[in-house]
């Protein structure tokens, strides 16, 4: 990648062996000068180059959390409103750095105020701004910390999800599936309603899937007709785990 | 791998905002709950709300790979607002150079180089329309505008990624603005910006 060559020596200074205190924002060749700005920045940049370059990445991660001086200590609080944090915390659980991890997580839990939205279930991040709306760039930040592990931010860009049989027509947001997988063959699910009610039923679809007889273990009460195009499920509306595995066709 | 019970309360918050109708045509305006505010001058437009936005979703398709449904119908909604007029609202209007730049507030001070303070435009403002480029109102076609189409792709990126069905692969108008009416596909967003990018490895301008 001819750009990133360039990139990686003329505006974020990561070819040297000595981690840099600066990087280049921009550049304006019309009077040639690169707006310089602390490497701290450069912990956002890390999230967008960690899937293509993740080595680089790293450097330049180290040097924004240098920068940032988050590689020995805690940070302040309350912290500013920032997406930076959000960045850190993601790539401290994309790359495994536990101690990083728990310092960010402590910090941005006492400072970005974790809001729960009873009737909705709804959850968001007010950050301290006393705004009407949650603030949206940060809370996305946030929100993908939240949902990241080990590797997963570079597996999401480094192959399409493999395709498989899906649930579908699943009644959101009164119904969710907090795991959604197929092992071996069985696929395996864990459903939270937003209000359990054991005398209502929800139904879904598994499509895509083989047809034939299913074995079922799981939420009790569940009942299960297969058509031609799909598995419909109907099942009281608890939260609970089930598991479909292939029987006999 | 499993959804956190924070997940799954901020996709319902997301989806119920991605999902609240609004209109991001030049004669109308998003809702107020798009985030236009944060960290000026640079990423104050509602657009980096709808890509940032997009991070956790193809996150959290990895962590229930058997139900994806509505993270791609959020994300279609989120593609949908960028090829609104409002997703280039800066290209659009900020033309040639900043008039207000000799009355900046100071913060900027560490964004503009001390010689060229009063008399240089901030980052961010993006100055359609001067000088060797000239006018170009298609943003993605521009010469310039690299923070639009490449968040743009990265968007439109993290759909593909965890659905088969190549909806942005088929031609789509953006910005919609009668004779400012382009029409793109996801691939081809993706070879432009390549083709720019290997033309000028120091980058777009």
């Amino acid at each position: 990648m001819p750009w990133w060559q360039y990139a990686r020596e003329h505006y974020l200074s990561i070819h040297n062996d000595e981690l840099p205190k600066t990087t280049t924002m921009y550049y304006d060749p019309i009077v040639n000068v690169h707006h310089v700005v602390p490497a701290t920045m450069g912990q956002v940049v890390a999230w967008y180059a960690g899937p293509q370059v993740p080595e680089d990445a790293r450097r330049l991660f180290a040097a924004g959390v240098a920068s940032a001086g988050l590689d020995a200590a805690s940070p302040s609080v309350p912290l500013n409103a920032s997406r930076m944090y959000g960045a850190a915390l993601a790539l401290s659980r994309e790359w495994e750095m536990p101690d990083l991890e728990e310092r960010l997580a402590e910090a941005i839990e006492a400072s970005y105020e974790p809001t729960w939205e009873a009737a909705s279930g709804e959850f968001t991040w007010g950050l301290g701004l006393d705004e009407p709306h949650p603030r949206g760039q940060y809370n996305a930040f946030l929100a993908a910390a939240e949902a990241n592990g080990p590797q997963m931010w570079e597996r999401l860009s480094a192959a399409p999800l493999e395709p498989c049989p899906q649930v579908v027509g699943v009644d959101f947001p009164a119904v969710a599936m907090t795991r959604a997988e197929w092992i071996n063959d069985s696929l395996f699910l864990s459903m939270s309603p937003l209000k359990p009610d054991p005398s209502k039923r929800t139904t879904f679809r598994i499509v895509g899937a083989e047809p034939r007889l299913w074995d079922y273990i799981g939420i009790e009460g569940a009942m299960l007709e297969s058509t031609a195009s799909a598995l419909v499920v109907t099942v009281p509306l608890v939260e609970g785990d089930m598991e479909f595995c292939p029987s006999s066709y | 791998m499993v959804l956190s019970e924070r997940s799954l309360g901020w996709l319902r918050y997301l989806d119920r905002k991605a999902h609240t109708p609004d209109d991001w045509s030049r004669d109308s305006h998003p809702h107020e709950h798009w985030d236009n505010r944060s960290d000026a001058p640079m990423c104050s437009w509602h657009r980096f709300d709808l890509v940032d936005s997009s991070y956790a979703l193809g996150l959290m398709a990895h962590r229930t790979p058997a139900w994806t449904e509505r993270y791609v119908a959020i994300l279609d909604q989120l593609i949908e607002r960028h090829t609104g007029w409002w997703s280039a609202a800066d290209w659009l209007t900020q033309f040639g150079h900043d008039s207000s730049r000799a009355d900046y507030p100071d913060i900027y001070r560490f964004l503009i180089p001390p010689q060229l303070w009063g008399e240089y435009d901030v980052p961010g403002w993006t100055a359609n329309g001067t000088e060797p480029w000239g006018l170009q109102m298609d943003p993605v076609q521009a010469d310039g505008m690299l923070f639009y189409k490449g968040f743009f792709l990265v968007l439109l990126g993290i759909r593909s990624m965890i659905d088969s069905n190549d909806r942005w692969n088929e031609p789509f108008e953006m910005i919609k603005d009668g004779d400012n009416t382009f029409t793109w596909t996801h691939s081809e967003i993706a070879d432009h910006l390549r083709q720019q990018w290997l033309a000028a490895p120091i980058g777009c301008h």
